[in-house]
């Protein structure tokens, strides 16, 4: 009897022991190295969700490579949503700083980026809810860089990150500093 | 070389059971029947008492086997590592779900914070929504994103916003946009806030701070705002 019982209290501080290493690590891991997401709506059609509401995507959302706010033209990244902070919206990146950029539907038709922001669109234009009606966002909302889908099997795949070429930049930052018009 | 038990202990050996007393050999696992753990020679076993035993006999013999062994250099270096992942990661967790322990530097909330005062930042109010009009919160740097602010929260969203400077005849108004908040220094001449750059998206927000803990002489909760007519009623 005494032989079980203390059997039940070393389960018991192993577990405990267990638990407050394997928390921390499992949400340090999610908040700074990876996580995953579903993708909804349709505004990133047709690269991430084609069958529309049928199948949504899961996508690998990478936080390492946007530790230091470095992203490209092209990435598709993850970020808070700047109108409703308890949403994170998916979006491709079409502009960095200091790039002036002829939108599409936004109040003004030529926007130079500010300093510290980017400009979004969603690949599906006309049903994105994106920078062209929000404007520029900070950088300091970005979430995470999307790389792959994971989900369904028959849609992996790692994204490239490719940039429309009707939607490259009028004049980008690197045209400035090099001196061309 | 063999080692004696002479307490009553029941071990299983792979081929058969062994009843003390009786003699255990080295380089053998042994599982206590009762625990259903290995009992290795160098690592500590459940059956305490077998564990006494050797102890006591061959105390020099069982250090040096300790020391070699698992409790090498290598076993040395894989626990520093792993420590030092879990107290980052339990810290990681503090800094960013609880609170931190923050140096303002600068002159833009003077007088309630000087330049390099420590003070507390909590960041539950971040997570569940509860950063209040008159609240000083640390948010990113719409700019920079790798540095941080510090002002005081003006209006939330949908306030309505004195945003021409006092000094100007004609007053402008605007209302501050669905989540976005208005941030002013309590320093309004020598502050970079909202009435520069605009309006901030809740999202940057990173703390509230609460509580100063040096200098001493101002030590305690912070002071409310100095600038009481910036606040609107609506």
């Amino acid at each position: 009897m005494a032989l079980s019982q203390g059997w039940v209290k070393r389960y018991f501080k192993a577990f405990c022991k267990g638990f407050f290493v394997a928390v921390p690590v499992a949400v340090t891991f999610l908040d700074r190295v990876a996580c995953v997401a579903r993708v909804e709506g349709a505004s990133m059609q047709p690269s991430l969700n084609p069958g529309g509401s049928q199948s949504s995507d899961v996508v690998l959302l990478n936080h390492w490579k946007v530790r230091n706010f470095e992203v490209q033209r092209g990435d598709i990244v993850s970020l808070v949503s700047p109108k409703n902070p308890e949403q994170k919206i998916i979006k491709r990146v079409i502009a960095l700083e200091g790039d002036i950029i002829k939108t599409m539907g936004h109040k003004n038709r030529y926007v130079k980026v500010p300093r510290g922001h980017i400009w979004v669109e969603g690949d599906h234009h006309g049903h994105s809810f994106d920078s062209n009606s929000f404007g520029p966002v900070s950088l300091g909302l970005l979430h995470g860089h999307a790389t792959h889908i994971l989900w369904p099997p028959e849609r992996w795949q790692k994204l490239e990150s490719v940039l429309p070429p009707e939607r490259l930049p009028i004049q980008s930052e690197e045209d400035c500093l090099h001196g061309s018009p | 070389m063999a080692r004696r038990i002479t307490e009553k202990c029941i071990l299983r050996q792979d081929d058969g059971l062994l009843q003390g007393p009786g003699i255990l050999k080295p380089w053998i696992t042994y599982i206590c029947f009762e625990t259903c753990f290995r009992c290795f020679f160098w690592k500590p076993c459940n059956c305490l008492k077998i564990e006494c035993i050797i102890e006591k006999t061959y105390g020099q013999w069982w250090q040096s086997l300790h020391r070699t062994m698992l409790r090498g250099v290598l076993g040395k270096t894989f626990r520093l590592v792993g420590y030092t992942i879990q107290y980052g990661c339990i810290a990681h967790c503090a800094f960013e779900y609880v609170g931190g322990v923050v140096m303002c530097s600068g002159p833009s909330m003077e007088p309630t914070i000087q330049n390099s005062d420590i003070v507390f930042a909590e960041n539950l109010s971040r997570h569940f929504y509860g950063i209040q009009r008159g609240d000083i919160v640390i948010a990113k740097s719409p700019s920079d994103p790798k540095s941080n602010i510090c002002k005081r929260v003006i209006g939330l969203e949908g306030d309505k916003i004195l945003s021409s400077s006092p000094s100007v005849f004609f007053k402008s108004h605007s209302y501050v946009p669905t989540g976005h908040v208005w941030l002013e220094g309590d320093n309004l001449q020598n502050s970079t806030d909202s009435r520069y750059y605009g309006p901030v998206p809740y999202g940057l927000i990173r703390g509230r701070i609460f509580f100063k803990i040096w200098p001493l002489s101002d030590f305690g909760f912070l002071r409310d705002s100095p600038n009481g007519h910036r606040f609107s009623d609506d």
